[in-house]
């Protein structure tokens, strides 16, 4: 996040102050992000207002203009606000990180040898075949068949607790 | 009959709190489900990062009936469906692995759905997670055999 912010901040200035018009409703929006999540660190780490700014060596209307959103707060003051609260790796690493593994699946004509293979791991039989049956579908079908089994439970009254 | 079943109402939560730029990942017996175990508990767990405060005003909002609220953790209930939703950002398990939110996420898996992706923690972790707590129960310990099964047999 932090990366684009950078970028379309980078963007934003040098084609021109307000010349772009969508690139600056973007800074805006990711400065509003970036903001609230200095913001909701903040109150995670028990911290005042006038606490981080002490920290960080600015003023409390300055750290309520970072935290409201302001794009005309130092890139310093910012990095120092992310240092601080303990979050400018995750924020600054954001854009480079590897994209999500996907679950495990398998081709469903692989179901029964996937089976037996969990067997041999001390797997038994029907957990076995359930899961092989599980991993065979679609994310969003694994969804849909919970959705399914806990409406199936709701009708026949299974206490749940 | 649900306004919404539980897993919908697990989602809602989680879209509600990324709406507030708080992070969350399911754990627990749901995300095994998506890992291919089946579970006859329809209890819920998440793991949040969110104030304690915003994530009460959300749960209200969303209709949970918030049974405790603690540091670390809040129980609420969606009608019969206790949700344990867990806030620490690192602990320690009974192997003394840190057990730690961001590092977690980094490589969590991610499930694709129409309504966009939600987050689990990968196989290992979920090993690593179900080592927390008190103590380790017999179904925990069933559990990690099967997620152990999973990670021997490959994808």
């Amino acid at each position: 996040m932090f990366y684009l912010y950078l970028h379309s901040q980078y963007i934003y200035y040098h084609d021109g102050m307000n010349s772009n018009t969508g690139t600056a409703e973007s800074v805006q929006q990711l400065a509003s992000k970036a903001g609230a999540l200095i913001r909701t660190q903040r109150r995670e780490l028990g911290l005042t207002q006038a606490q981080l700014a002490n920290r960080i060596g600015v003023t409390i209307p300055t750290l309520r203009r970072l935290e409201s959103g302001d794009t005309s707060i130092s890139l310093h003051t910012f990095l120092a606000a992310l240092t601080e609260l303990g979050i400018a790796d995750l924020v600054l690493n954001t854009a480079n990180s590897a994209p999500c593994r996907s679950l495990p699946s398998i081709k469903p004509e692989k179901r029964n040898s996937f089976a037996n293979r969990l067997q041999l791991q001390g797997i038994n039989g029907r957990d076995a075949e359930n899961a092989a049956w599980i991993l065979s579908l679609s994310d969003q079908q694994r969804i849909t068949l919970l959705q399914q089994q806990e409406r199936e439970q709701k009708l026949c009254g299974i206490a749940l607790r | 009959m649900w306004d919404r079943t539980p897993i919908e109402q697990a989602i809602a939560l989680i879209r509600d709190i990324e709406a507030h730029h708080g992070r969350a990942m399911l754990i627990g017996g749901a995300a095994l489900f998506l890992y291919g175990k089946p579970q006859r508990s329809l209890d819920y767990d998440l793991w949040i990062r969110i104030a304690n405060d915003e994530l009460i005003e959300i749960l209200t909002t969303l209709g949970f009936e918030i049974d405790s609220s603690k540091p670390g953790r809040i129980t609420a209930y969606y009608e019969e469906c206790k949700f344990d939703l867990f806030l620490f950002k690192k602990a320690y398990n009974h192997d003394r692995e840190l057990i730690e939110y961001d590092a977690i996420e980094v490589r969590a898996r991610s499930v694709q759905l129409e309504s966009g992706k939600l987050l689990i923690p990968d196989i290992e972790d979920m090993i690593r997670l179900k080592k927390l707590g008190n103590e380790v129960r017999d179904k925990d310990i069933e559990d990690i055999a099967y997620l152990e099964g999973l990670l021997k047999v490959g994808e």
